[in-house]
């Protein structure tokens, strides 16, 4: 059961860190003004409404002033993030993923660690929409591979229609094993949303686009009374020994809750050695 | 018995406000009101509820106004996610193997809930109009349906707050609280670049990412 690492590039290896660096907070400290009337609001409504924006705009709300970018930094879910999977953070930034609140993207990270389409777990966030998705699901079938607005037109959707469907704007780079380029930054849009309206979508050619949305994506496992304990989910190394070209399942990664019991369907001798060379989870502290 | 209409004076810290009155069904959506009306039951003597919570008439008048267009919507998102579900097509979990009944109809009622919270999530047109009003009504509302313990309310309030400041600039959005911008220029820049990508101007040509 190892964390081993297969480069997808997806945009895990998008150079994420020097792309958008992210503000490290430092000019929230001693705020001197307001944030005007905002500040009438008892804390727990600004709360309520923070977390209702969209990602980017929350982060641009910490340029408003010291207060407002405080204000951020003290959020919960913000500061879990940031500090435990800012890559996450930065990828839905650069991105620019505005479809969904901030709520959203807490919930798919502690609350459930579950893939969108399936019932593994889903180790990788989908950008465009902001759920979980396991690689099996993102790899294969229509639903997670973005579509494009010039695609969308054809098949009969207004312009309007296509500018309210979730969508992103790709970052140039290197995708999929086959390390295809993508020089320009595109549109993608969400297919699952467009297909709502009942158009038929041409088939695609361009895989590389199933791996300009994804990121790997934590599942904060919440401990009574403790802090979360960050889980990014480990292969099988027994699936993987048997490798088979046709068979996918060696790249299922498992949560810590899974493994256990994932391990027990093996039965081999060396079950347990494994299980106690588990790989300690980083302990959130504060 | 519950009464079927509840007279709510507004009572200020120096004076006697409006009175106010709503039927019982619409004032059970307010957990103070619910409250106050259980606390005043017994005493008959007393026929309207006084209420201190600081709050204008006119916030209040506006606050039951929506009471009252929205106290049927839970029964009515309820009744429909029922008939949805009553389509055996639009159950999520479909009945699987080795499910029995309490696992299904366990599944079932979760989803149920699901979806009437989603229902009752979405802003309707009416609530739009409702707060076209300017910023300071809005915050007006939204303290006050805070006080009162309306939580669709404060819901629907803090969304359109959210909806105000989305797809704003900076400025625009200083301009809109009143915020005073106390970054000098050298610090908004250099914050402005470690958003990095989100800038459309950036200069992604460069080797960064060869």
């Amino acid at each position: 059961y190892r964390t081993c690492s297969i480069a997808d590039h997806t945009l895990d290896d998008a150079n994420l860190e020097t792309r958008c660096p992210l503000d490290d907070g430092q000019y929230g400290n001693n705020p001197r003004y307001t944030i005007g009337t905002l500040d009438e609001l008892p804390s727990e409504i600004i709360i309520n409404v923070l977390l209702r924006l969209d990602v980017p705009t929350l982060t641009l709300l910490r340029r408003v002033n010291r207060r407002a970018m405080a204000i951020v930094s003290s959020l919960y879910p913000y500061r879990m993030i940031r500090q435990y999977c800012p890559d996450v953070l930065r990828a839905v930034i650069s991105l620019n993923a505005s479809s969904y609140d901030y709520q959203t993207l807490w919930d798919a990270l502690p609350v459930c660690s579950k893939c969108d389409g399936c019932d593994l777990f889903g180790s990788y966030l989908y950008i465009v929409t902001g759920k979980r998705v396991c690689y099996l699901c993102f790899t294969s079938g229509w639903k997670y591979i973005p579509t494009m607005p010039p695609m969308a037109w054809d098949a009969g959707l207004s312009q309007d229609a296509v500018g309210e469907l979730p969508s992103v704007l790709s970052l140039p780079g290197l995708y999929t094993q086959s390390r295809d380029q993508s020089f320009n930054r595109i549109v993608l849009i969400d297919r699952q949303a467009a297909v709502d309206y009942d158009v038929l979508l041409g088939q695609q050619r361009l895989q590389a686009r199933r791996f300009m949305a994804v990121i790997s994506a934590p599942f904060f496992r919440s401990c009574a009374g403790q802090p979360p304990a960050v889980d990014w989910g480990v292969f099988c190394g027994t699936c993987r020994d048997k490798m088979d070209p046709d068979d996918m399942y060696f790249r299922i990664k498992y949560t810590m809750d899974q493994v256990a019991h994932h391990a027990q369907q093996h039965e081999g001798s060396k079950t347990k050695d494994q299980v106690s060379q588990l790989p300690e989870l980083d302990q959130a502290s504060f | 018995m519950a009464p079927t209409h509840i007279r709510v004076k507004n009572v200020d810290d120096d004076r006697d406000g409006k009175v106010f009155t709503i039927t019982y069904q619409d004032a059970m959506q307010s957990g103070i009101l619910k409250d106050l009306i259980s606390d005043f039951e017994d005493a008959s003597f007393v026929d309207t509820i006084p209420l201190t919570g600081n709050i204008s008439d006119h916030t209040l008048s506006r606050i039951i106004s929506w009471l009252m267009i929205h106290s049927g919507d839970v029964a009515r998102a309820t009744e429909q996610v029922k008939e949805f579900l009553g389509n055996p097509q639009n159950r999520q979990p479909p009945t699987g193997l080795g499910m029995d009944e309490d696992a299904v109809n366990k599944a079932l009622s979760s989803q149920e809930r699901t979806l009437v919270a989603e229902k009752l999530k979405t802003l309707t047109p009416w609530d739009v109009q409702f707060f076209e009003v300017p910023t300071d009504e809005v915050f007006d509302i939204l303290i006050a349906a805070n006080y009162l313990d309306i939580q669709r309310l404060v819901n629907i309030a803090s969304q359109t707050v959210a909806n105000m400041i989305k797809g704003k600039t900076t400025e625009q959005i200083r301009d809109l609280f009143g915020i005073v911008n106390d970054f000098t220029p050298e610090e908004e820049d250099e914050l402005r670049r470690t958003e990095g990508w989100a800038l459309p101007h950036c200069d992604w040509t460069s080797e960064q990412w060869q």
